[in-house]
C-alpha cells in the first residue's frame, strides 16, 4: 500500500444556480492576460449542450484519455511512435473556433465616429487579430439551451437514448437543464502528463496538483490533445500551455481557490483523499461499468489506522491525516456514495466529483394545467426529467444502477426533511423511501446539515502546508516577501 | 545542461572559424607565390591566366589572337576591360558587346587588378614586336597545344571520366560534379558549371584541350591548378566532348521530365500526407451548426 494524499473537489450539482462567478473569479485572477482571453480554467456547461471547447466529450474526434489495447493501458492518441510522427502537426487539436475567438468591442468609435444620421455602434474586434468579427459562437453560446437548437442536439451523451425519448426531452413541457462548472479534475492518472513529449507536466507529490512548468514546456500542444475534458490551455502569445493550478498559492496559505471561495451557490468542497498509488495501473484498466467503484476503492479510510500508519511511513504529517478525516469530500465520495467522477470512462481516474442533480419530477398536463400532486408529489426515481441513461453517461460511465442508488439517497434525505419539517409527506411514507436508498435518519441529517447548512471550514478543510517553516530554513524571510508573487522567474522567448 | 551546451555551440564555431582562417591563409600564400615566382610577370601571369584561350600571333583560339592589341584598343580600354570584362559588357561597352556576340560569351573575370593587366599588356606588345627576351621561348607558352595527343583520346574512358566512373588521376572531381553533358547518368550532370554538350563546337579542339589543361574560370583554376588532368586524360574527355557535341541534344527534352517528374512527384507525396493524416481534425463547431439538429 503507498498511501498518498490528493487535494479533492466535490460539486453539489442541484446547488449550482449557473450564475458564473467562479469563472468570472478564476478570469480576473488568472487569465486576464494576453494569449490567455480564450481560456478559461473554470467554465460552467449547460447540459444537455455541447460544452467548451465544442463536443470536447468525443473521444472519437479529440483522441483524449486512454484505452484498454490487449491487457496494456495507452494513450488514445497514441503510443510514443505515433505521437513522435505527428509532433510538428498535431492532427486532433481544437481549433481556435472549437473554443471561440476572443473579441472586444470598438468603444472609442462611440465617441470618434463623425456626425451622421444613424447611431454609431460598437463593433466587435478579435482580441486576437484586431479585425472586425461576426460573432458566431462564445464560450457559452448554448448557455440555458441558448444559441440555436444545434447544440444540445448534438450532446452526445445522448447517444443511448431512443429518438423518442430525446424528442421528448425537447419538448416544451418537459425541457430539462442543468449546470456543470468544470476545472481541472487534478486525475490520479492524467492524460496530459502521459502524452507531454517534454515532460513539462508534473503531478504534486505533497497534494496531487497538476501543473505545467513554464520552462519546461515547449509547446507541442498534447497535452491539449491528451487531456479528455480539454482542460489545458495553449498559450499563444507565450507559446506554451497553461491550466487551472487549482490556486496552489492561495491554498498553500490557508484559503480555498478563487472559483470555490467565491461560489455563490456554496456548491463547492475541498478537502484531502488518501489513496493507494500502488493501484493506480490496475484501476484504470477495470470494465468501464465497474470504473467508479473502482476508484471509490481505491480511496482510503482515513480513520483506519493501517492507512494512516501507511500514510505516516510515507511522511504525510499528522495535521494532513486529521485534514483528511475531517475531509467533506470523503463523506460524499465514499461514505455516503453520492459524489461522482465525470467521465469515469476516460480512465484518467477525476478527482473532481459531482453530487448528481435530482431534477424535478416529470409532470403532465391537464386541461391546459399543470399536475403535480397526480399520484404522489415525489413520484420515482425512474420519473425524473433528466433521463438516468443520459445521467450514467455522464457520471458512471454507463452504469444506470450507480446513479439511481445516488440518486435514491438524495431522494430520501428530501424525504426525511419533508416529513420532518414541512409536513408534506407521512413519516411511514418517508421511511419507506429511505429505506429503499439504505439511508439512516442519522445519516440523512448529515448530508441535509452539510448540503443545506454548512460553514465555510465545513467546506473547504484545508490541511496546513507550513511553507512559511519551509522557506524560513532556506531563505532569508524578509527576501522571500520581496520575491514572492505571480509572475515569471524566466521571461519566455516571445514575452509574457 | 544549458551551459554545457553553450559551450559546444562556442567550440563549433571556434573551429569553423579557425578553419576558414587557415583556408584563406592558404590561399594568399599561393597568390604570392606566383606573383614573385616568375622574372618576368607578364610572362608569367600570361601562361597562367590568358594561355588556354588567347595567342599572340599563333591565331584565335577559344579568344581572339592578341598579336598588336595594344593597337587596336588602346591601353585604357584594355585595362579596363582585362580587370572587368563582365562589367563593361553590363555597361554596354559597344566593343566589349560586340566581341561576345563574335566569340559567343564573355570573357571570364580572372581577378586581374590593374598593375597586373599593365604587366600583361607590357609582355603583349613585347611579343607582338617580336623583341621578345631570349630566355622567353616564344612558341612554347603561346603555340596552340598540339593535337597529336588528342588523337588518341578515347572516348569511353572519356565518358567514364567525365561521369567520375574513373577516378581522375590528379584527383581533381569529376566534371560531372559541375557539368551536364545530354545523355550522361539518370538525373544528369551538376548545373553550377555550363552545359557542355555543345562545348566542342562552340570552342574547337583545341580550344578545349587548351581550357582542360589550363582552365582560366576562377572555379575550375583553383581547382584543377592543383589537381591536374594528364595529357591521356585530357585527350580521352575532350574525345568524349567530341562525340557529345555530334549528338543531337536532348537537354530541353530532359528539362521537361525533370519537371513532370517534380510535380508528379509533389502530388504523390500530398496525396500520401493527405492519405495519412486524413483523419485529422479541421474544425468541429462549424461542421456541427452546419450539420443540423439531430
Amino acid at each position: 500500500m503507498d498511501v498518498r494524499a490528493q487535494l479533492s473537489m466535490v460539486f453539489h450539482l442541484d446547488k449550482c444556480i449557473g450564475c458564473h462567478t467562479c469563472s468570472i473569479a478564476c478570469k480576473n485572477l488568472w487569465t486576464s492576460r494576453e494569449g490567455a482571453e480564450y481560456m478559461w480554467w473554470n467554465n460552467v456547461e449547460t447540459k444537455p449542450g455541447t460544452g467548451y471547447p465544442t463536443l470536447w466529450e468525443d473521444q472519437g474526434k479529440y483522441k483524449g484519455g486512454w484505452e484498454v489495447k490487449g491487457k496494456a493501458l495507452r494513450p488514445k492518441i497514441g503510443r510514443r511512435p505515433g505521437l513522435l510522427t505527428n509532433i510538428f502537426f498535431n492532427p486532433f487539436l481544437p481549433t481556435m473556433d472549437d473554443y471561440y475567438e476572443p473579441w472586444t468591442y470598438k468603444y472609442e468609435h462611440l465617441y470618434t465616429a463623425p456626425a451622421a444620421d444613424d447611431q454609431p455602434t460598437a463593433r466587435p474586434v478579435s482580441k486576437v487579430s484586431g479585425r472586425f468579427l461576426d460573432l458566431e459562437a462564445g464560450p457559452n453560446w448554448d448557455d440555458d439551451l441558448g444559441g440555436s437548437s444545434v447544440y444540445a442536439r448534438n450532446d452526445i451523451n445522448l447517444d443511448e437514448l431512443s429518438a423518442a425519448e430525446r424528442e421528448a426531452l425537447f419538448r416544451l413541457e418537459r425541457m430539462v437543464f442543468f449546470y456543470i462548472p468544470r476545472i481541472c479534475n487534478h486525475c490520479l492518472n492524467p492524460g496530459c502528463v502521459g502524452v507531454c513529449p517534454s515532460g513539462a507536466i508534473y503531478k504534486r507529490a505533497e497534494d496531487g496538483i497538476v501543473l505545467v512548468s513554464q520552462e519546461k514546456c515547449r509547446g507541442w500542444r498534447f497535452c491539449v490533445s491528451g487531456c479528455p475534458y480539454k482542460k489545458p490551455y495553449y498559450n499563444w502569445k507565450t507559446g506554451k500551455s497553461e491550466k487551472c493550478i487549482l490556486c496552489y498559492p492561495r491554498v498553500e496559505t490557508g484559503q480555498a481557490p478563487a472559483c470555490f471561495h467565491s461560489c455563490v451557490g456554496r456548491i463547492r468542497y475541498m478537502g484531502i483523499l488518501l489513496y493507494d498509488a500502488d493501484r493506480i495501473q490496475e484501476v484504470a484498466k477495470v470494465p468501464e461499468a465497474d470504473l467508479v467503484n473502482a476508484q471509490r476503492d481505491i480511496i482510503l479510510d482515513p480513520c483506519d489506522a493501517a492507512v494512516v500508519a501507511g500514510a505516516r511511513r510515507n511522511g504525510i504529517v499528522d495535521a494532513w491525516i486529521s485534514a483528511a478525516q475531517k475531509a467533506p469530500v470523503y463523506k460524499f465520495v465514499k461514505k455516503w456514495g453520492i459524489a461522482l467522477p465525470l467521465h469515469s470512462e476516460f480512465r484518467t481516474l477525476p478527482m473532481l466529483f459531482y453530487v448528481p442533480p435530482l431534477l424535478p419530477v416529470l409532470a403532465s398536463t391537464e386541461n391546459g394545467c399543470y399536475d403535480l400532486g397526480k399520484s404522489d408529489f415525489f413520484g420515482t426515481i425512474d420519473n425524473v426529467r433528466a433521463p438516468l441513461k443520459y445521467m450514467a453517461r455522464l457520471f458512471s460511465g454507463g452504469n444506470v444502477e450507480i446513479v439511481k442508488q445516488a440518486l435514491r439517497k438524495l431522494w430520501a434525505v428530501r424525504a426525511y426533511k419533508q416529513a420532518r419539517s414541512a409536513g408534506n409527506l407521512t413519516e411511514g411514507r418517508a421511511q419507506a423511501i429511505m429505506g429503499e436508498a439504505r439511508c439512516a435518519p442519522e445519516e440523512a441529517e448529515e448530508i441535509f446539515r452539510l448540503t443545506a447548512l454548512p460553514r465555510f471550514e465545513d467546506r473547504f478543510v484545508l490541511p496546513p502546508y507550513h511553507r512559511e517553516e519551509v522557506i524560513a530554513l532556506t531563505t532569508e524571510t524578509l527576501m522571500q516577501k520581496g520575491q514572492t508573487g505571480f509572475g515569471y522567474t524566466r521571461l519566455p522567448k516571445r514575452g509574457p | 545542461m544549458h551551459g554545457a551546451h553553450k559551450s559546444r555551440i562556442r567550440v563549433i564555431i571556434a573551429s569553423i572559424v579557425l578553419v576558414v582562417l587557415a583556408l584563406s591563409a592558404a590561399g594568399r600564400g599561393r597568390t604570392i607565390a606566383w606573383a614573385s615566382g616568375g622574372e618576368d610577370r607578364g610572362e608569367t601571369l600570361f601562361v597562367e591566366k590568358c594561355k588556354a584561350c588567347h595567342t599572340v600571333g599563333a591565331g584565335r583560339t577559344i579568344g581572339p589572337d592578341l598579336k598588336g592589341v595594344g593597337a587596336r584598343r588602346g591601353e585604357s580600354w584594355l585595362v579596363r576591360f582585362i580587370t572587368a570584362p563582365d562589367r563593361m559588357v553590363a555597361q554596354g561597352d559597344p566593343v566589349a558587346k560586340q566581341l561576345v556576340q563574335e566569340y559567343g560569351m564573355v570573357m571570364p573575370s580572372l581577378g586581374v587588378s590593374e598593375e597586373e593587366a599593365k604587366a600583361l599588356l607590357a609582355y603583349i606588345a613585347a611579343q607582338s614586336s617580336g623583341s621578345a627576351p631570349a630566355s622567353a621561348p616564344t612558341a612554347s607558352p603561346i603555340s596552340s597545344p598540339t593535337t597529336a595527343a588528342t588523337a588518341s583520346g578515347d572516348m569511353a574512358r572519356g565518358r567514364d571520366l567525365f561521369s567520375g566512373k574513373t577516378r581522375l588521376k590528379g584527383g581533381g572531381p569529376a566534371c560531372m560534379s559541375c557539368h551536364n553533358v545530354s545523355g550522361v547518368g539518370i538525373w544528369g550532370g551538376g548545373t553550377v558549371g555550363k552545359d557542355l554538350t555543345k562545348a566542342y563546337a562552340a570552342f574547337g579542339e583545341s580550344g578545349i584541350v587548351s581550357l582542360l589543361k589550363n582552365a582560366p574560370f576562377p572555379m575550375m583554376k583553383e581547382i584543377y591548378s592543383v589537381k591536374q588532368l594528364g595529357d591521356g586524360e585530357v585527350a580521352d574527355v575532350t574525345a568524349f566532348l567530341k562525340e557529345a557535341s555530334s549528338t543531337p541534344a536532348t537537354s530541353s527534352q530532359g528539362a521537361a521530365l525533370f519537371f513532370i517528374i517534380s510535380v508528379v512527384g509533389a502530388l504523390l507525396v500530398i496525396g500520401a500526407f493527405q492519405l495519412l493524416w486524413r483523419g485529422r481534425l479541421s474544425g468541429v463547431r462549424r461542421p456541427l451548426v452546419k450539420g443540423g439538429s439531430r
